[in-house]
């Protein structure tokens, strides 16, 4: 592949025709995306959508496609269908799982919450829609693909432990009890729940994967145990992995995270820039943390975020390139340079998705072209 | 305390404009006047209000205080959860009161309640300051704050104020800081009559000791699902400790014996004038019913241990 390679990172906010309510407004958007992604055979689907004939199944394979063809269209290296058929990477990861209860809200901030569940038993993978899923977009897809699923170290914190403590020994104290008990858990949904997950998309020829960790560094103490759990959930796998770990002190990564089997790590570092053009440590601040990936010769290649994914700003191409050749300065090598946002594009619009994934490509290609006049 | 699903989706719909505030607060009330209940009928000594009008600790503080604004979500220590970071962008100033808007003072009045504050180094570690040049003047300021706000609870003043301390462990203090820290509770206590208890917890609360032992404080609160016990070892406290022996931050809950084999192995190995039971931190890590079996198994421990005692 080229130097800066573009991908996405996971999610794109659901398509329209899977609201809750298909009124007329989300027909239409159906029909207008269909034709601007040149989505075969839309006009079928979407008379049929207004007719209401479509199964949610149905709904569900064409919201998949159009999020293939968003991404394509826009004209990345990397792709897969946003996440369409999935509720969110929590509580859709363990809806797979067995000996998992989901026991309701807990917040987040304010009034926003997630749904915990509680493992009651050794979890173990139930089943296994990630295989329909990749087998759908790899039919469909005409890029390389690349596959997210929720890693076991977040899958662990953002869960509460009723099997794990009540077996660990109590007897050399609370403190740890629940340290053997969280180790023996994250361990378990590495080996237990995500594992065989990659290995069956990998026998189905899934090369790249992604596995997103956004609580990685959540207790800095166990960002040791996150990178074993990692390396536990890989080993002898023969496939490309990306780590995707958002909105983190990276710092606390380190030295930990050197140890990582990955070939990528995938950051977020637009919404700590700043939107100046330039190359410079003043306008170019989201990047400093490279430095110290630099500093200790990491051996895999960075994507760090050039597009912020929490604002509906469209980041100029040339902004996108200033990034970007920021980025390979300080890691002192372009090809380890990955071009994506920091994170999915849930919480954007399809318009919004569009424009800031054209940006990433054509940015991507003015700082290729930097290095190709050299 | 957390706020049970209705009350959330409440909050919600008000966030959204689909519901009315007085409408929320109105749910509120019912479900902090149910909780207070369950309490007293329980046997907890020091009932807590449940502050369900707080999206964080810090929120009425950093909305009404003069000079204080809040900021951007900001992870609450080493866990899933969010608050607004306060800016301070100005020296802080208490223009009107600000407890008795957050707090349904009707409803503890006349009962020995607890309230639940940010003790004033963590609020400072836990601010963007803009203003202060002196960080330590900022801590003493907010503390003269908290201290005057209470007043403003008149006959609804609690008995036990709870400071929650996680910053006087998240790393070892300096002479300095200490000094700082000491200084401020002094202020606090000056200004509150009833019990001073501060509460450090999600971290190893031996790295506080031993000057914490002698801070002008009733209680000092640990987590014993984060301290060493061979860190506050040997120790001896002229006040109360609290052992937060129940885990606010998992579902699990505790057996009866299991809450008695912590108590009676910390009882064993830190001298102190009583001992109180308590969570390791508050409970809004939980779901409600999960929180409520957690007091509802605190109480059962409480009962059980007293009965033993007598």
């Amino acid at each position: 592949m080229s130097l800066f390679p573009t991908q996405e990172v996971g999610s794109l906010m659901r398509a329209p025709f899977l609201r809750k309510r298909l009124d007329e407004k989300a027909v239409s958007e159906a029909w207008y995306w269909g034709r601007m992604l040149g989505v075969v055979e839309f006009e079928e689907f979407v008379q049929r959508l207004r007719r209401g004939e479509c199964s949610s199944e149905e709904l569900r394979d064409w919201a998949s496609l159009y999020g293939i063809r968003l991404h394509e269209t826009a004209g990345l290296d990397v792709v897969y269908d946003g996440e369409q058929r999935r509720i969110e990477m929590y509580e859709h990861a363990l809806r797979q799982v067995r000996g998992v209860e989901f026991l309701g809200k807990v917040k987040v901030w304010d009034a926003e919450t997630y749904n915990k569940a509680a493992i009651k038993s050794k979890p173990s993978l139930a089943e296994n829609s990630y295989v329909p899923e990749f087998l759908f977009v790899k039919r469909h897809a005409r890029k390389q693909i690349k596959i997210p699923l929720t890693g076991p170290y977040t899958l662990a914190e953002w869960s509460f432990d009723e099997y794990y403590i009540a077996r660990a020994d109590a007897s050399r104290g609370l403190v740890n009890r629940k340290r053997e008990a969280k180790r023996e858990m994250v361990f378990d949904f590495a080996r237990e729940v995500v594992r065989p997950a990659v290995l069956s998309l990998v026998e189905r020829g899934a090369d790249r994967i992604q596995i997103d960790e956004p609580a990685a560094t959540t207790k800095p103490e166990e960002v040791g145990l996150f990178v074993e759990a990692f390396n536990e959930l890989v080993k002898g796998v023969n496939a490309r992995f990306t780590i995707h770990i958002c909105y983190s002190d990276y710092n606390l990564l380190f030295p930990h995270i050197l140890e990582a089997k990955t070939h990528e790590l995938s950051i977020e570092c637009a919404n700590r820039d700043t939107v100046k053009p330039g190359q410079g440590p003043g306008e170019r601040r989201g990047y400093e943390i490279l430095k110290l990936f630099k500093e200790h010769s990491q051996g895999f290649a960075v994507a760090p975020g050039v597009i912020d994914v929490h604002t509906d700003f469209i980041e100029p191409p040339e902004l996108v390139k200033d990034r970007l050749l920021y980025s390979a300065k300080l890691l002192d090598d372009p090809s380890l340079v990955i071009a994506c946002n920091d994170c999915g594009l849930r919480t954007r619009r399809w318009e919004v998705a569009f424009k800031k994934e054209k940006s990433l490509v054509e940015g991507a290609s003015l700082a290729r072209n930097t290095f190709e006049k050299r | 305390m957390p706020r049970s699903e209705e009350l959330i989706g409440a909050f919600r719909r008000l966030a959204e404009g689909r519901e009315s505030k007085e409408n929320v607060v109105a749910l509120a009330r019912r479900e902090a006047s149910a909780l207070i209940e369950m309490q007293r009928r329980l046997g907890i000594t020091f009932p807590v209000e449940g502050q369900l009008l707080w999206h964080d600790l810090l929120r009425p503080f950093a909305e009404l205080l003069e000079g204080a604004t809040p900021g951007p979500l900001s992870r609450w220590f080493d866990n899933n959860l969010f608050f607004r970071r306060p800016i301070i962008s100005a020296n802080l100033l208490r223009t009107s009161s600000i407890l008795d808007k957050y707090v349904f003072t009707d409803l503890v009045r006349g009962l020995n309640w607890k309230l639940i504050l940010p003790e004033p180094y963590t609020f400072y570690r836990l601010s963007q300051n803009q203003s202060y040049s002196k960080w330590d003047d900022l801590v003493l300021d907010f503390a003269e704050i908290v201290a005057e706000d209470l007043k403003s609870l008149g006959d609804s003043t609690p008995t036990m104020l709870q400071l929650s301390a996680p910053s006087l462990a998240e790393k070892r203090l300096s002479p300095d800081e200490v000094e700082t820290i000491k200084e401020a509770l002094k202020v606090v206590k000056k200004g509150f009559k009833g019990i001073l208890m501060v509460h450090i917890f999600f971290y190893d609360a031996s790295t506080a000791f031993p000057w914490i032992l002698d801070a002008d404080v009733d209680v000092v609160g640990v987590d014993l699902f984060t301290t060493e016990l061979k860190g506050i070892e040997g120790f001896s406290f002229s006040g109360s400790l609290a052992l937060g022996c129940m885990d606010a931050r998992n579902s699990y809950v505790e057996s009866v014996e299991e809450i008695r084999a912590a108590l009676t192995s910390t009882a064993a190995r830190i001298e102190a004038k009583s001992y109180h039971m308590t969570t390791n931190a508050d409970l809004e890590y939980l779901p409600r019913r999960v929180a409520d079996k957690k007091v509802e198994r605190l109480a059962a421990a409480f009962q059980a241990l007293r009965g033993e005692a007598s």
